[in-house]
């Protein structure tokens, strides 16, 4: 022990003193992978200046990379995908506020934590008095980031409290949702709930933690050489007091961490998850059991692409009937107007439509994730159906409209005896095409917190540590559901064909 | 019809068209294609606003800029055959013919159905009363589309260049067809660019030129 620690302060030494940059360049670059999405205090990009990037984990990583005697290059990775990209080999390190899990310790080559946190239960100030543990929260709607320690406590708690767990991509939403009404409570890191208590008025942090895990760094588990140099590197920065240092800078230092660090430096096995009321975090489950864990909820969150896809294209085809009409028939102002409107929800995007839906008129309406999930496909698709029934009403030749006239059909038989048959059997087949592209798009409304057949595979994923798996069962769900939808078209074209030959 | 003009964009195609035709006249317009027969077809059924000048059709009186809500009005009065048939491509032949009487006489469906297969009948093309429009003939059509105008009994029943896909036998008998609907009542206004068959039939012969009606000698 002591001449691994002599051997910690001679690596730290040489990185300090030798002045970083003639030697540094000629190393290869310590590429290390964060999400600055995730913000402050962990990486963020300088409000000043974003191409500079500021945050505890920066600070521990421009650590690392001196003490390895290398120049520290970021790699921006989706905090979800930090571990496969590791694993890909696209950086070496993820230093991100990544959580200390069973899974990870299997999977990967993990560093010593180097920082512990606790979940803690933020409510909104006037439930403060009532709702204090997650037993508390009986049949109540509880958010969360997603392929988190926290999500994993909620789903346990969805089964033993019988709470209701939402996951979220981010951690600004579920608190922006808890005040508005949309949440009862949300369960993350006390570090991101006192970050979001500083600007988000309206809801108090429960002083009692759910559970205690700690932040640490992952690298691929054939990289445990680089992991060991790294454990060095950290204790020695421990042991020196820079690593207080930076967490006093960053106002999350507290007592907690002089007790960890004493653990961490005397060698002594420190849990992944503890606390957690009860629940049993202390082994990792192995990628069949898991499968068979999640299927049940992968089934659930099919059902919930099928009926959701559904229902937006029933109502997307009905709206799209009545823009179509309107545009070939309506007066010039309306014509103006609904070309106004297909141009529009054609031309942006459609994650920027459901953003807008849910959160951006949250303060006026206030729709449920899945109504405004429904509404956002459905508004947006329906722009794409009526320039299909469109193209498909003005390919019905002229003369037979005047034919029809002439013996003396009004104009709304002319349409719905001689034009629309036609226009429908037309616009029968790209509409079949739309309703397969519709039922993969359904995966965007994620962001709207419903959880579908995409994201409920994701949350396997991240906490497997494997797209393997949940990939092709989610796959395969999806073909399930697309091929009977293609056969049934082309089975439709087939019928209407036969009855008029 | 009375000092009718019709210009589509900068062209003139109709310069002052007047034409009178009796009740029970059978009148070909005669000339090659292009001159404007087709338009002035098409301005008597409503189907083409004119700029200025009258249709008169019985007591209904169609003037310029009136269009196209003056077709539904002269529906009753006014049938049309067009050159290019125009069927419903969707509907098998019987129903091209037995759709307007159902949905806009109101007649029932069978009684509709039974005389649509009769004036299949008189047209010779009842054996195809199941096909769809794009499976018949030229020839087939032309005599389906004329059974759909007839099936809804206007008084004025106009014909563009009804003889344009039909062979010379089938010419005669559209020939003593057109005569015998002339002799129940009707008045038949038919443009043709084939003399021969004009003047079987008609019983004045007008040309058409420049956009301009003549007349030509009184045939019996």
């Amino acid at each position: 022990m002591a001449i691994l620690m002599r051997a910690a302060t001679l690596v730290l030494l040489t990185g300090f003193a030798q002045p970083a940059l003639s030697s540094a360049a000629s190393q290869p670059e310590l590429r290390w992978a964060g999400d600055p999405e995730g913000g402050a205090p962990f990486v963020e990009a300088d409000p000043t200046n974003p191409d500079r990037l500021t945050g505890f984990d920066v600070e521990i990583a421009e650590l690392i990379a001196r003490g390895l005697d290398r120049k520290a290059n970021f790699i921006n990775i989706n905090f979800t995908s930090i571990d496969q990209s590791i694993e890909r080999g696209d950086a070496e390190i993820g230093l991100s506020g990544i959580e200390d899990t069973p899974a990870r310790r299997a999977g990967f080559a993990t560093t010593v934590p180097y920082y512990q946190f606790r979940e803690v239960l933020s409510v909104r100030d006037g439930d403060a008095a009532r709702f204090r543990t997650l037993a508390d929260l009986r049949g109540r709607r509880i958010g969360t980031l997603g392929g988190t320690i926290a999500y994993d406590i909620l789903l346990r708690a969805e089964r033993e409290f019988g709470i209701r767990a939402v996951s979220y991509d981010d951690d600004v939403h579920p608190y922006s949702d808890l005040v508005v009404g949309r949440l009862d409570a949300v369960l993350l890191d006390h570090v991101l709930a006192e970050r979001r208590h500083r600007t988000v008025s309206g809801f108090t942090i429960q002083p009692q933690s759910v559970a205690v895990s700690q932040y640490i760094g992952v690298l691929a588990a054939r990289n445990s050489d680089l992991r060991n140099k790294v454990n060095d590197i950290l204790r020695g920065a421990m042991r020196d007091g820079s690593l207080e240092k930076i967490f006093r800078k960053w106002g999350v230092w507290n007592d907690d961490q002089r007790a960890l660090q004493a653990r961490v430096l005397a060698g002594e096995p420190v849990p992944p998850v503890s606390g957690a009321e009860g629940m049993d975090f202390s082994k990792a489950i192995s990628g069949w059991e898991a499968a068979r864990h999640y299927f049940p909820s992968l089934i659930r969150a099919s059902l919930v692409t099928v009926a959701l896809s559904c229902a937006a294209m029933g109502l997307a085809v009905l709206l799209g009937i009545t823009i179509a009409s309107g545009r070939v028939y309506g007066n010039s102002l309306m014509q103006a107007l609904l070309t106004g409107y297909v141009e529009i929800m054609r031309g942006t995007p459609i994650l920027l439509q459901l953003f807008v839906l849910y959160y951006g008129i949250a303060e006026a309406i206030r729709l449920p994730a899945f109504a405004a999930a429904l509404l956002g496909l459905a508004l947006n698709y329906a722009a794409y159906e009526s320039e299909i029934y469109r193209s498909a009403l003005e390919a019905v030749s002229i003369g037979q409209l005047e034919a029809a006239r002439i013996l003396g059909l009004s104009e709304r038989q002319v349409l719905t005896l001689v034009r629309g048959p036609q226009a429908f059997r037309l616009a029968l087949a790209p509409m079949t095409n739309d309703f397969v592209a519709l039922l993969k798009d359904s995966s965007l409304v994620s962001v709207l917190t419903v959880l579908e057949l995409t994201k409920q595979t994701q949350i396997f994923a991240t906490n497997i540590g494997s797209w393997v798996i949940p990939g092709l069962l989610c796959a395969a769900l999806y073909l399930a559901m697309s091929l009977p939808l293609a056969a049934l078209a082309r089975k439709l074209e087939r019928r209407w064909k036969a009855a008029t030959e | 019809m009375r000092d009718v003009e019709l210009r589509r964009g900068a062209r003139l195609v109709l310069t002052g068209v007047s034409l009178e035709v009796r009740r029970g006249e059978l009148v070909a317009l005669m000339g090659p294609s292009g001159v404007g027969k087709t338009s002035i077809l098409r301005a008597i059924a409503g189907l083409e606003g004119f700029q200025s000048g009258t249709v008169e059709v019985e007591d209904l009186q169609l003037n310029a800029g009136e269009r196209p809500s003056a077709t539904v009005r002269l529906g009753r009065k006014v049938g049309m055959v067009f050159q290019f048939h125009h069927l419903f491509e969707h509907l098998p032949v019987l129903k091209n013919v037995w759709l307007a009487p159902v949905h806009v006489y109101g007649i029932p469906q069978r009684e509709a159905e039974r005389r649509a297969r009769d004036l299949l009948t008189i047209l010779g093309v009842e054996h195809r009363a199941a096909a769809l429009p794009r499976e018949l003939s030229g020839g087939e059509a032309q005599r389906v589309a004329i059974a759909r105008a007839l099936a809804v009994d206007p008084p004025l029943l106009l014909l563009d260049e009804p003889t344009a896909s039909l062979d010379g036998a089938r010419r005669t008998e559209l020939s003593d067809l057109l005569q015998s609907l002339v002799r129940n009542g009707r008045t038949l206004i038919v443009a043709t660019h084939d003399e021969e068959f004009a003047r079987s039939c008609a019983h004045r012969v007008l040309h058409v030129d420049q956009g301009q009606v003549f007349e030509e000698k009184q045939q019996d």
